[in-house]
């Protein structure tokens, strides 16, 4: 085997190396910019029967609607189900920033081809010696 | 081998740069006021049948949906819509693509009766800036009215802001029976998780200043 043909698999290795893990990297991130989850509740926790279905208000006698679905007591007052923990109203608006990204691994794929091109000197180096 | 340590370093640097590319980011989001709540109304809770504090006593028994809030002091004047529960038991928010509706939970109290009256909207969805981006800035005194589907406009004057993080949400100061007509106006803030959703919530908490 050539010393040619090896110095040339040794960089074509670490260059399909550092492809892969970049391609990694990306999938990864596309995934997780992707993901818009309305909630982060995991559905492991879901309750196995909703507390409610939601309805429109009832009409009243007087031709308007109501304001609940639910009974109303003397008072006026609802006698209703009250909603388990806080609200999800909001969620980031950049998210994840795709600039930084491809700027990212076009460095980072600089660095293993650095890495794979320092590795195939050093052999050379060490053939020749 | 230097070369192979700064081709290391390099790697590290683009694997770092893509770590931060990959990372939600935001400024946190804070209440702007952090002092006394203003004081509570002294008018004494209503009894059965009788009138609210400014409100016509044939009103009082009438529950009217709410479909547009007004908050003079930040520009807001968007719809309402009615919101419900979802299937775990967590309240509906509106759409994410309509950033601009305000969701009136209709389980709890009409504008103008008894009880609280809540009211959620999104700080910011990826869409931008939605209809309570400005919540935060609310302060003690200021003004907040509901138009309800009968035509009659709820004024209301805000108590207190107040800021939580979700695994702690107050649920009895958020959904609990009060003596008398208030208004809960529900968003987000804190800081921006990995799920892309903000920490805490923001409840702004105001009293009944004219009734419909």
């Amino acid at each position: 085997m050539s010393r040619t043909s090896t110095v040339h698999r040794s960089v074509r290795s670490a260059l399909v190396c550092a492809g892969a893990g970049v391609a990694v990297v990306l999938s990864a991130g596309a995934a997780a910019a992707d993901g818009s989850s309305p909630s982060p509740v995991p559905s492991a926790t879901r309750s196995a029967a909703p507390s409610a279905v939601p309805t429109l208000p009832p009409v009243g006698p007087d031709g308007t609607r109501q304001g609940s679905a639910l009974p109303v007591g003397p008072d006026g007052r609802r006698v209703g189900t009250t909603p388990r923990g806080g609200a999800q109203t909001g969620e980031a608006d950049a998210g994840t920033s795709p600039t930084a990204v491809v700027l990212g691994s076009v460095v980072a794929l600089a660095g293993a081809a650095g890495i794979g091109t320092a590795v195939v000197r050093r052999r050379r180096a060490g053939a020749q010696a | 081998m230097p070369a192979a340590s700064a081709g290391a370093l390099v790697l590290a640097l683009g694997l770092g740069t893509v770590a931060y590319g990959l990372t939600p980011t935001g400024e946190p989001v804070r209440i702007a006021y952090t002092g006394p709540d203003a004081a509570a109304p002294t008018h004494s809770p209503p009894t059965a049948g009788a009138a609210l504090p400014g409100s016509a006593p044939d009103v009082q028994r009438t529950a009217s949906p709410p479909v547009r809030l007004l908050i003079p002091r930040i520009g807001v004047d968007a719809p309402v819509g009615p919101v419900g529960l979802n299937g775990d038991g967590t309240v509906e928010v509106p759409p994410l693509d309509r950033p601009d509706r305000v969701g009136w939970y209709r389980d709890g109290a009409a504008p103008g009766l008894p009880g609280p009256a809540v009211l959620l909207g999104h700080y910011r969805t990826r869409k931008g800036a939605a209809v309570f981006l400005q919540l935060p800035k609310l302060r003690p005194g200021d003004t907040v009215q509901v138009r309800r589907e009968d035509g009659r406009t709820v004024s209301y004057r805000v108590r207190a802001i107040r800021q939580f993080p979700k695994s702690a949400f107050p649920t009895d100061l958020v959904y609990g029976d009060t003596p008398d007509a208030q208004l809960r106006l529900v968003t987000c803030g804190g800081t921006i998780g990995h799920d892309g959703h903000y920490s805490d919530n923001i409840v702004v908490l105001a009293d009944l200043a004219d009734g419909p």
